[in-house]
C-alpha cells in the first residue's frame, strides 16, 4: 500500500520557481497496478523519484505500507535503502560488472534483509524462473539482449519481495513487438506475485493495457484518477480526454435543454450538468462516429463529404467536411468506402461535454 | 510553504542524493578541499611574495631592476615567439594526423592513434638530445656532413629550439583536436552536398565552422604548454644562452654562482600567472562553444570516413612515417649510437670500432641508484595522492550544485594552462617561510607536493570523464535495493571505476618517472631525480653518459606506457558496458 497525501515540490532554476509537483495525493491499494500516466514534465518522474526516495518533496506525506517514509512536517525522510522497495530503472541500471545470478542476489546479500546463501539461491531461482531466465545465471549482464536485460531488471525487483515496486518506463527501451509482449508478462507476474507496483509511462495504450487504475499527471498536478474506462469514457478534462485519443472539437451555445448550436448545426447531447445559454466545448472521438448510407430518425446526422481516407489496413481514417467544418473519424478497415457523400451519426450517449474555457 | 520547510528544500536540492554515498559528509569533500587549497596556497604565495617584496626598500629596487630590465622584457618576447613558432609546428603535423587519422581510410589508423598518444609521455630531454646530435653547430652529424659545403643547421637557436618543441608538442595538438574531428556527423557534411554546395562551399560553410573550435582549443592548448616548457629550452637554449621565460626562473633560482633571487623569479611570474589565467578562460569560452556543436551532432550519429585513394593514402603514411621519423626514430638511432660511444661522432662503419658498453657501466654509480630511488618513490607516490584527490575533485564537480562545481573545475584545472614552473617557485617561497618549522625545502616531498599539484588537472580529466560514463541510476538501484553506502563504494563504484583508476595511475606515474621540470627547479642533493641526474650530465658534457641513462629511461618509459595502454583499452571497455 502506497499513500501520497498532498506532496508538492518546487525548486528555483535560473530565478524562477518551478512546480515539479503540485498538491498531488493518491492511494494506492495492496495488490493494486497503479499508473502514472503523464507527457513528459508532466512530474511523474519526480513523483516515483519521490516514492523511492532518491528525491525528496517539499511539502507532504508519502506512506509505504503503513510506514510513513517522508514527511514535509514532521521532517521526516527516510532514505531508499531503508525502503521496503524494488526498482525497475528506465536505464535497468544492472551492474555491468556483474553476472546475471550476482545482480539479482547483491540486494539479498548486503541489503535491507540479508538472507544466508543457500536462501539466496533459492530466491534468485524462482525470481530467474518468473521472468524465464533460467540458465543464463552465469551470463555477464551486458552480453544479454535489452529485452533480456528488462526481464534481469524485474527478477532483482522481484527477488527482494518489496512492499512496493516501483518501475519508471521500464519498456521505453525495447522495440515495438517485444514492448508489448514484455508487457503482457509484468502484468501477470505482478498479479501472480500479488505486487503493489506504481508504474510510470508516458504511452497511454501501455497504461490502460496494464492498469487496475491510472492517474494522469500534467504540469505537476493529478487531473484525474480513475480505472481505465472511467478516463477513457468520463475524461473530468479535455486534457485528459485527449490523453486517450484524438478528438474533434466542436463550440457552441446550449440553446436549450440538450441541444448545443455549433457550426454544423445543433446537436443533441446530454446536458445535465450545464446551464442553458452556457458555451460548452464538445468532443467526439473518431472512432465513436458512425458512418451511414442514410439517416433514420435518431438525432446527429450530418451530411458529409469525404475529403481524404488514410488507410492503415486494420482500420482507416477518414476526414470529412461537413460544410466547412472537418471532423475525423475512424472505420474498420475491411471495406473500401463506396461514395464520397455520405451521412455522419455521433451516438448522443459518446459525446463529451465540457464547459468552455475560452 | 513554510521558511523552514523550503530551506529543506534548497537543502535536498542543493545536495542531490546520488553518490552522496561516497561522499555526504564524510572524508570526500575533505580531499577535494585539500586538494583545491593545494592549487591556491603555492599560486597565492607566488603572488603574495611578489607584493611583499614591495614592502622593503631593497624588494622594491629588485622588483624595479627586474621590470626596467631589457633582458626580462626579451626573454618574454622571445617566449612569445618560440611558443608561436611551437604552436604552428605542431599544428602543421599533428592536425594533418589526426585528420587522417580520424576522417579517412588510412591504413595503419589504430597503430597511430596509439602512437600519437603515447607521444605524449615521450621525455622532451630525449627528443632535444637527438636534435642536438643531429644538428649541434660543432658536434652534429648534418653540420659534420655539410663541413665542406660551408652551411650550418644551427638548433641551438631560438627558431631551432621552437622546431624541435613543435615537433613534440604535436601529439599533444593531436590529442586534443582528434576527439572533435571523430565527433563530427558526417551526415552534416552530406545533407550540404546533397543540398548543392560544391566541395568549397561545403569546407567553407560546414566543415570549417565545425571544427573551428576543435583547432583553436588544439592551438591555445599547444601555446599555453609551450610558453612554460622546460626541457627542450633547457638542454637546447642554456647552453647557448638562450634563456626562456622558464629557464630565466630556473636561472634565477639555480644560479651557478651567486644567491638565488627568489623573490624576483617570484616577480617575474606574475604576469605570467594572470596571462596564464587568461588564457584557460579563452580556452573554456572555445570549449563551451564546441561542446555546443557537439550537441547537435548527438543523435543518429554517423561518422563517415573519406576514402583516400591509393595516392592520398600514400602521401598520408608518407606524411606521418616523415613525422615520426623526425620526432622519434632519428633521435633515438642518434641518442642509442650516441650512447654506445666515448665521444660523439657520425654513423658510419668506421665508427662502429669505438662502440662499448663503457657508457652503461660508467653510469651505474651510487647516485644514479639514489636517483633511481627518488625516481620511483616519486613516481608512484605522486600519482597515487594525485589519482585520489582527483577522484574526489570530480565527485564534487560531477554531483554537487552548479555553483559549487563551477568554482571546484575553475580551481581544478588551473594547473592546466599555468605553468608548473610558476607552482615550483609558490613551493620555493611557502617551503623557506616554514622552512624553521618543517624543513622541506629540497626535499623529496617538496617534489612530491608539487607533482601533485601539477597533474590534477589531468587527472581530474582522466577520472571526471570516466565518472561521468557511469550511468547515476547504476547507484540508485543500489540505494534502492538497501544496500549501505559502503556496500555500494566498495562492490559498485571502485570496480566499475577500478580500471580508470588504474589508467589514470599509470598515466601520472609515466608522467611523474620521465618528469624534468619540477625536479628540476626544486633539486638539491637529498632529492636528485633520474631526470634530472641526465640533465645534469648533460649539462657538463657528458653526452654518452647522458645517453645512455635516457635510453634506459626511455626503456621504462616504454615498459609503463605499454602497461598503461592495456590498463586504458580496459577502462575504456568497462566504461562501455557501464553505458549500456
Amino acid at each position: 500500500m502506497i499513500t501520497i497525501t498532498n506532496l508538492s515540490k518546487s525548486f528555483q532554476s535560473g530565478g524562477r520557481s518551478i512546480h515539479a509537483l503540485k498538491n498531488v495525493s493518491a492511494e494506492i491499494n495492496a495488490g493494486e497496478f497503479f499508473v502514472l500516466l503523464g507527457a513528459s514534465g508532466s512530474g511523474k518522474t519526480t513523483l516515483i523519484r519521490c516514492v523511492a526516495g532518491l528525491e525528496h518533496a517539499n511539502v507532504g506525506e508519502i506512506s509505504l505500507g503503513g510506514r510513513t517514509v517522508y514527511s514535509g512536517s514532521k521532517q521526516i525522510a527516510v532514505p531508499p535503502e531503508e525502503r521496503d522497495i524494488g526498482m525497475v530503472f528506465q536505464s535497468y541500471a544492472l551492474w555491468p560488472h556483474l553476472t546475471v545470478f550476482e545482480n539479482v542476489a547483491l540486494p539479498l546479500q548486503k541489503g535491507r534483509k540479508r538472507l544466508p546463501a543457500p536462501a539466496v539461491k533459492a530466491r534468485v531461482a524462482a525470481a530467474l524462473e518468473a521472468v524465464e531466465l533460467q540458465g543464463l545465471e552465469a551470463r555477464p549482464v551486458p552480453m544479454l539482449s535489452g529485452g533480456q536485460q528488462q526481464r534481469v531488471a524485474l527478477a532483482r525487483a522481484l527477488a527482494v519481495e518489496p512492499d512496493a515496486l516501483l518501475m519508471d518506463e521500464p519498456l521505453s527501451n525495447l522495440d515495438a513487438r517485444l514492448r508489448e509482449k514484455v508487457r503482457g508478462q509484468i502484468r501477470d507476474i505482478s498479479k501472480r506475485f500479488g505486487i503493489t507496483v506504481l508504474y510510470v509511462t508516458h504511452d497511454q495504450t501501455e497504461a490502460m493495457a496494464l492498469a487496475d487504475r491510472l492517474a494522469v499527471l500534467a504540469g505537476g498536478e493529478v487531473q484525474q484518477i480513475g480505472r481505465p474506462h472511467e478516463l477513457y469514457r468520463q475524461p473530468r478534462t479535455p486534457e485528459v480526454a485527449e490523453f486517450f485519443g484524438d478528438m474533434n472539437w466542436l463550440t457552441g451555445r446550449l440553446s436549450r435543454a440538450g441541444i448545443v448550436d455549433t457550426a454544423i448545426g445543433p446537436v443533441c447531447v446530454d446536458s445535465r450538468a450545464f446551464s442553458d445559454g452556457s458555451t460548452v466545448r464538445l468532443g467526439i472521438r473518431p472512432e465513436n462516429i458512425v458512418i451511414c448510407a442514410d439517416r433514420s430518425d435518431a438525432a446527429n446526422f450530418f451530411r458529409g463529404k469525404v475529403r481524404t481516407v488514410t488507410y492503415f489496413g486494420e482500420r482507416q481514417s477518414v476526414m470529412v467536411d461537413i460544410g466547412t467544418t472537418s471532423i475525423v473519424l475512424r472505420t474498420s478497415g475491411t471495406t473500401e468506402l463506396a461514395t464520397s457523400d455520405l451521412w455522419v451519426h455521433f451516438p448522443e450517449t459518446t459525446i463529451l461535454l465540457f464547459a468552455d474555457a475560452g | 510553504m513554510t521558511q523552514p520547510e523550503i530551506a529543506a528544500a534548497d537543502l535536498a536540492i542543493a545536495s542531490p542524493p546520488a553518490w552522496r554515498a561516497v561522499a555526504g559528509r564524510s572524508l570526500v569533500p575533505a580531499i577535494a578541499s585539500l586538494g583545491l587549497v593545494m592549487i591556491v596556497s603555492l599560486l597565492a604565495s607566488v603572488l603574495l611574495r611578489s607584493f611583499g617584496s614591495l614592502e622593503s626598500a631593497t624588494g622594491r629596487a629588485a622588483i624595479i631592476a627586474l621590470f626596467s630590465d631589457a633582458e626580462y622584457y626579451r626573454t618574454l618576447l622571445d617566449t612569445f615567439y618560440f611558443a608561436l613558432l611551437t604552436t604552428v609546428v605542431a599544428m602543421l603535423f599533428g592536425v594533418p594526423i589526426a585528420w587522417f587519422v580520424e576522417r579517412t581510410d588510412l591504413p595503419g589508423r589504430e597503430a597511430i592513434r596509439v602512437m600519437m598518444g603515447a607521444g605524449i609521455l615521450i621525455p622532451g630531454f630525449f627528443t632535444a638530445m637527438g636534435w642536438v646530435y643531429l644538428a649541434h653547430p660543432r658536434i652534429g652529424m648534418l653540420n659534420i656532413w655539410l663541413k665542406d659545403a660551408g652551411i650550418v643547421i644551427n638548433i641551438q637557436t631560438l627558431t631551432g629550439m621552437g622546431f624541435v618543441q613543435g615537433l613534440a608538442l604535436a601529439a599533444l595538438a593531436f590529442v586534443v583536436a582528434a576527439p572533435s574531428l571523430s565527433a563530427i556527423d558526417s551526415t552534416l557534411e552530406e545533407s550540404a552536398e546533397i543540398h548543392g554546395l560544391s566541395l568549397v562551399n561545403r569546407f567553407r560553410y560546414v566543415t570549417l565552422p565545425l571544427v573551428t573550435p576543435a583547432l583553436m582549443a588544439s592551438a591555445l592548448v599547444t601555446f599555453m604548454v609551450a610558453l612554460a616548457v622546460f626541457d627542450i629550452p633547457a638542454v637546447l637554449g642554456l647552453s647557448a644562452k638562450i634563456l626562456l621565460y622558464s629557464t630565466y626562473v630556473y636561472n634565477l633560482v639555480n644560479p651557478a654562482s651567486a644567491e638565488p633571487l627568489y623573490e624576483i623569479a617570484a616577480a617575474s611570474s606574475a604576469p605570467m600567472l594572470l596571462l596564464a589565467v587568461g588564457l584557460s578562460v579563452l580556452y573554456y569560452r572555445i570549449i563551451r562553444q564546441s561542446s555546443r556543436y557537439q550537441v547537435v551532432s548527438g543523435k543518429g550519429y554517423r561518422s563517415k570516413l573519406t576514402p583516400l585513394g591509393a595516392r592520398g593514402r600514400v602521401g598520408g603514411l608518407t606524411f606521418v612515417g616523415l613525422y615520426l621519423f623526425l620526432v622519434l626514430l632519428l633521435p633515438l638511432l642518434l641518442v642509442a649510437w650516441g650512447s654506445f660511444l666515448p665521444f660523439f661522432r657520425p654513423i658510419s662503419v668506421d665508427a662502429l670500432r669505438f662502440l662499448s658498453f663503457n657508457n652503461y657501466v660508467g653510469v651505474l654509480t651510487p647516485s644514479l641508484w639514489t636517483a633511481v630511488g627518488h625516481t620511483l618513490i616519486f613516481s608512484v607516490v605522486a600519482p597515487t595522492f594525485t589519482t585520489i584527490i582527483s577522484v574526489a575533485l570530480s565527485w564534487v564537480i560531477l554531483r554537487q550544485s552548479r555553483a559549487i562545481s563551477r568554482a571546484v573545475e575553475l580551481i581544478a584545472f588551473l594547473p592546466l594552462s599555468i605553468p608548473s614552473v610558476i607552482f615550483g617557485v609558490g613551493a620555493i617561497t611557502i617551503a623557506l617561510a616554514i622552512g624553521s618549522f618543517v624543513p622541506i625545502y629540497g626535499s623529496l616531498a617538496l617534489i612530491i607536493l608539487v607533482e601533485i599539484v601539477v597533474r590534477t588537472s589531468v587527472a581530474t580529466r582522466i577520472t571526471g570523464s570516466a565518472m561521468v560514463q557511469i550511468h547515476r541510476e547504476l547507484d540508485e538501484a543500489g540505494a534502492v535495493f538497501g544496500l549501505s553506502t559502503g556496500v555500494r563504494f566498495t562492490r559498485i563504484l571502485l570496480p566499475l571505476l577500478g580500471p580508470a583508476l588504474a589508467y589514470c595511475w599509470l598515466f601520472l606515474a609515466v608522467l611523474a618517472f620521465r618528469e624534468l621540470t619540477v625536479p628540476a627547479l626544486l633539486v638539491s642533493r637529498d632529492n636528485l631525480t633520474v631526470s634530472v641526474y641526465t640533465w645534469g650530465l648533460l649539462s657538463l658534457g657528458s653526452l654518452g653518459r647522458a645517453s645512455a641513462v635516457t635510453i634506459l629511461v626511455l626503456l621504462s618509459v616504454a615498459l609503463l606506457g605499454a602497461a598503461t595502454l592495456v590498463v586504458g583499452r580496459l577502462a575504456v571497455r568497462v566504461r562501455a558496458e557501464g553505458r549500456s
